[in-house]
């Protein structure tokens, strides 16, 4: 049955994610005891430090029984300790998700508005000014580096002419620049899929039954084209959190907003592993569970799809 | 109740201006059935559409459509749509014309919805009109569950939904085995007496549906005659080639292939294929009236009315 | 279903409707020529990097000076010219873009290719895999693995084309098998078949080549990407070091000085925008499609 396979298949390629995500512990030579040792002291450690470290880290064991170890536990959400911050590694992660979940949801409702707004209007005027706009716009908006655009837009609205605030967070004066560049890059995708959805369904034989139907063109628009368009639209959309991922790392770090992006990096300098891990882990969950879900509505929202496929 | 003068629809296209309907006249009476015959790429379904304006925007259409009165090209948008499926109703061909996300007898009420009327009304009439055609169980499924015959009836029910005055079908047939090509006869002939123009390169079926035959060649037509007469006796060379091509009459096939319509021939377009052509067909011959037919070839030059 | 749509990630290279390699190659000219034309300047511009000067020479009298006649683009906090250092970033990020790209290529393409050709569960397996890399977010993954080797080792160029490349060649690699897998069954390869031809001599011979129109379009919008990417690492000083100058790098280090001297960061990221937008436009007038 397709659902069961579906399943099957997420768990598998969980699994692969999981073997990533633990094996960068391990994939540079050195000894993991001795490096955080080193770090969390600023010396050279002792000996003795470094194995009684090992054994508590258990780093003795075969590296399947770690393996197994560390998937059991990241599974009930429990990824160990930060090495630099006097935390678990979950409740730091779930502190920054709040902060990077509203930007994520501010700018996720705009931009979805308006890429199908444009879209829309730039497939049935296709060849007209707007559409021209609208590609021009898109072309912009997936060439132009995001945190480029936050610090022009930082330097046009904070520096010059001192309207909103560059950094921090809360509150929705510090939310408008991150939103805005975060929105461009992010809207010039989506509209440029949108416009080639309804495109295409336009250039369908349908259409033109419709149209003989005597309907008006918006009804022909909205109601045939752009609703038979909403299934790939819908499922592309709900497929853009990696696209999510990758701008909110930009736009935190340059916005200075205290989010999960900015974790990642701070983590990543800091050589604050566990997190790393937990972070790569947890895009991985997201993305696969997202997907899965998505492909399985699916077969529930297409009535042409049968259930056991 | 349908005239038309000179009717040119050209495309623009890569490799130059394709005039895919050159210069067609015709009339169709009030309660008769017109039907259209040729090979694939002869221009039927362009003209069918061009009648309607459903063509896409790279094509141009000349000339005069004249329908109760009015020439539907000089109409706006707006105007033309209240003609569409009110007054003419056109029926695509079968294939992909379904929305296939909404349900059949939701599609087929969309045009009552359009004009307007209360909700229970339209479902009643709906169902009326499926059960009419023999598909009433088919109102709540989509329109892949449905075989080619029954979504050529859907399509009807569509079209006729809003008893409009003159039916457009274009290739009612295409794809469907002798068996369906029955139903679709059938659910022709129960339409009554509505003014009916088909379009179709299925021969038989025009047999058992036409008042009268035109026969269309590179977009020009090149005979109109009865339908009788036309399946005893036809006039023009293409035409008793096309008969002949039947497998119930011998399947000869015409020689030769249809010209491109960025290449065609000087004079008659037939000339080529034709084996009764002459000097003379170097010269395009006239639409010519014999016995009441009208032929587009110079053997009945000679001949009186 | 979705998993189509999952590769394309809104832009549909027509690999798999009407292709055929070179022989049917339409393409928008325009877009090409535009597109064309703006990485051709930047190209150039690279190239004459070295009479703009040297990048590295630091001369503390004339730090954060603003644009001027000497100094076209102004200078840095360390004095250093910003237009040699620009174009100098220039040679590098397309230098290690179409590295990594070209690394990409042969490895997706080989991996694609096998597992369309021979099917079964070889593709199985591989599918899991380029699945498995699909699920990560690549610059998470990217950002991750450049992290962990920089604890040892700093960060270093080939890291970051290891990292990148590692990530990157899922999208040739799924181009190309789907390519594979329709081109297998066409006539020349059952010909091929029938003469007695191995099947990597088919693989090669025949069916890579007929591949190139779609592989080119992908190669190209994926160099853009991986400017980006490059960019984008060196931004969050996880890329390419000093004392090599590189856009995002040098756009970085401009960040706290967005006061005094804002034209540190404006024209690295303009450059950026200008390279990703010229391959962007090239790659998109080389796809039938537009």
């Amino acid at each position: 049955m397709y659902v069961v396979r579906r399943a099957v298949q997420a768990v598998i390629t969980l699994l692969g994610v999981s073997l990533i995500s633990f094996s960068l512990l391990y994939i540079f030579p050195g000894d993991p005891a001795e490096f955080i040792l080193s770090i969390r002291y600023g010396y050279e450690p002792s000996a003795e430090d470094v194995a009684r470290l090992r054994e508590e880290l258990g780093l003795n064991r075969p590296l399947v029984t770690q393996y197994l170890d560390w998937l059991s536990r990241a599974l009930r959400g429990d990824f160990g300790m930060s090495w630099t911050e006097p935390k678990a590694v979950m409740p730091l992660i779930l502190e920054r998700a709040q902060a990077s979940a509203e930007l994520f949801l501010a700018t996720f409702l705009i931009s979805i508005f308006f890429a199908f707004v444009l879209g829309i209007l730039s497939s049935i005027y296709r060849d007209r000014w707007i559409d021209h706009l609208t590609r021009m716009f898109s072309m912009l908006g997936i060439s132009i580096p995001s945190f480029w655009l936050g610090l022009v837009l930082i330097w046009i609205f904070s520096v010059n002419f001192h309207l909103l605030p560059a950094f921090g967070c809360c509150g929705i004066k510090h939310l408008v620049l991150p939103v805005l560049t975060w929105s461009f890059s992010f809207m010039a995708i989506k509209t440029r899929f949108i416009r080639a959805s309804v495109i295409e369904e336009l250039s369908k034989e349908y259409i033109v039954t419709a149209r003989s139907k005597g309907l008006a063109e918006s009804a022909v628009v909205l109601r045939h084209a752009l609703r038979n368009a909403l299934i790939p639209i819908v499922t592309y959309l709900s497929m853009s959190v990696s696209h999510l991922i990758v701008g909110s790392i930009m736009v935190e770090v340059v916005f200075s907003w205290e989010g999960l992006g900015t974790l990642l990096v701070k983590s990543v300098f800091e050589r604050d592993f566990p997190v790393v891990q937990a972070l790569v882990f947890l895009s991985g969950v997201v993305m696969i569970s997202v997907n899965l879900v998505v492909d399985l509505l699916y077969t529930v929202i297409d009535p042409r799809v049968k259930y056991g496929e | 109740m349908l005239k038309v003068e000179n009717l040119v629809v050209r495309f623009k296209s890569r490799v130059g201006v394709v005039r895919a309907v050159d210069g067609v006249n015709f009339d169709v009476v009030s309660g008769e059935r017109f039907v259209f015959v040729g090979e694939s790429g002869s221009g039927k379904t362009v003209l069918a559409m061009a009648l309607v304006r459903l063509l896409p925007n790279n094509a141009t259409v000349t000339g005069r459509v004249i329908f109760d009165g009015v020439d539907l090209l000089k109409l706006s948008e707006k105007e033309m749509r209240k003609v569409r499926n009110c007054k003419i109703a056109y029926i695509p061909q079968n294939q992909a014309s379904l929305n296939p996300l909404m349900k059949v007898g939701y599609q087929c009420a969309e045009p009552l919805v359009e004009q307007g009327l209360e909700r229970g009304r339209i479902m009643r009439k709906v169902s009326e009109l499926l059960e009419f055609f023999g598909i009433g169980h088919r109102f709540k499924d989509y329109p892949h569950k449905l075989s080619g015959g029954m979504r050529q009836r859907a399509l009807l029910v569509m079209g006729l939904s809003r008893e409009p005055e003159m039916i457009i079908a274009d290739e009612p047939t295409k794809g469907l085995d002798a068996v369906k090509r029955e139903q679709v006869v059938e659910a022709f002939q129960k339409l009554g007496r509505r003014t009916l123009m088909v379009i179709t390169h299925d021969l038989p079926f025009a047999e058992k549906v036409a008042d009268r035959i035109a026969v269309m060649y590179c977009g020009k037509i090149v005979e109109i005659s009865p339908a009788r007469e036309f399946f005893d006796c036809p006039l023009h060379p293409y035409s008793k080639g096309l008969l002949e091509s039947l497998p119930e009459r011998g399947m000869n096939p015409i020689k030769g292939f249809q010209p491109s319509l960025v290449n065609l021939p000087e004079g008659c377009r037939f000339r080529e294929r034709c084996d009764l052509s002459t000097a003379r067909c170097a010269e395009e011959p006239p639409l010519l009236e014999v016995d009441g037919s009208l032929v587009r070839c110079w053997l009945y030059a000679d001949e009186m009315c | 279903m979705v998993s189509e749509l999952r590769q394309g990630q809104g832009r549909r290279v027509s690999g798999f409707g009407g292709f055929s390699g070179f022989s049917r190659f339409s393409a928008n000219h325009k877009m090409v020529f535009t597109g064309g034309g703006i990485i051709l300047c930047i190209l150039i511009l690279s190239c004459l990097a070295p009479i703009a000067g040297d990048p590295c020479s630091v001369n503390m009298d004339e730090r954060l000076s603003p644009p001027s006649f000497k100094h076209p683009f102004g200078t840095d906090q360390l004095g250093r010219d910003m237009l040699s250092r620009v174009l100098h970033g220039g040679r590098v990020s397309l230098i290690v873009a179409i590295t990594i790209s070209l690394l990409s290529m042969v490895v997706g393409c080989f991996v694609g290719a096998v597992s369309g050709y021979f099917g079964g569960v070889v593709d199985d397996v591989i599918g899991r895999i380029v699945d498995v890399f699909m699920s990560i977010p690549e610059i998470v993954l990217n950002i991750a693995m450049v992290g962990v080797f920089c604890a040892v080792y700093g960060v270093s160029t080939f890291i970051v084309i290891f990292a990148v490349v590692f990530t990157n060649w899922v999208g040739y690699a799924r181009l190309m098998r789907g390519m594979v897998l329709s081109l297998k069954e066409r006539e020349f390869v059952l010909c091929a078949k029938a003469i007695g031809a191995g099947e990597w001599y088919i693989l090669f011979r025949h069916i890579i080549p007929n591949a190139a129109g779609p592989l080119i379009v992908l190669a190209t919008l994926n160099i853009g990407n991986v400017i980006m990417t490059i960019a984008s690492l060196g931004f969050l000083g996880l890329g390419i070091q000093p004392p090599i100058p590189e856009w995002g790098q040098i756009l970085n280090s401009g960040k706290n000085y967005i006061t005094t001297a804002p034209w540190i960061s404006f024209f690295p990221g303009l450059f950026i925008a200008l390279s990703v937008l010229g391959f962007n436009i090239l790659g998109e007038g080389l796809n039938a499609e537009s």
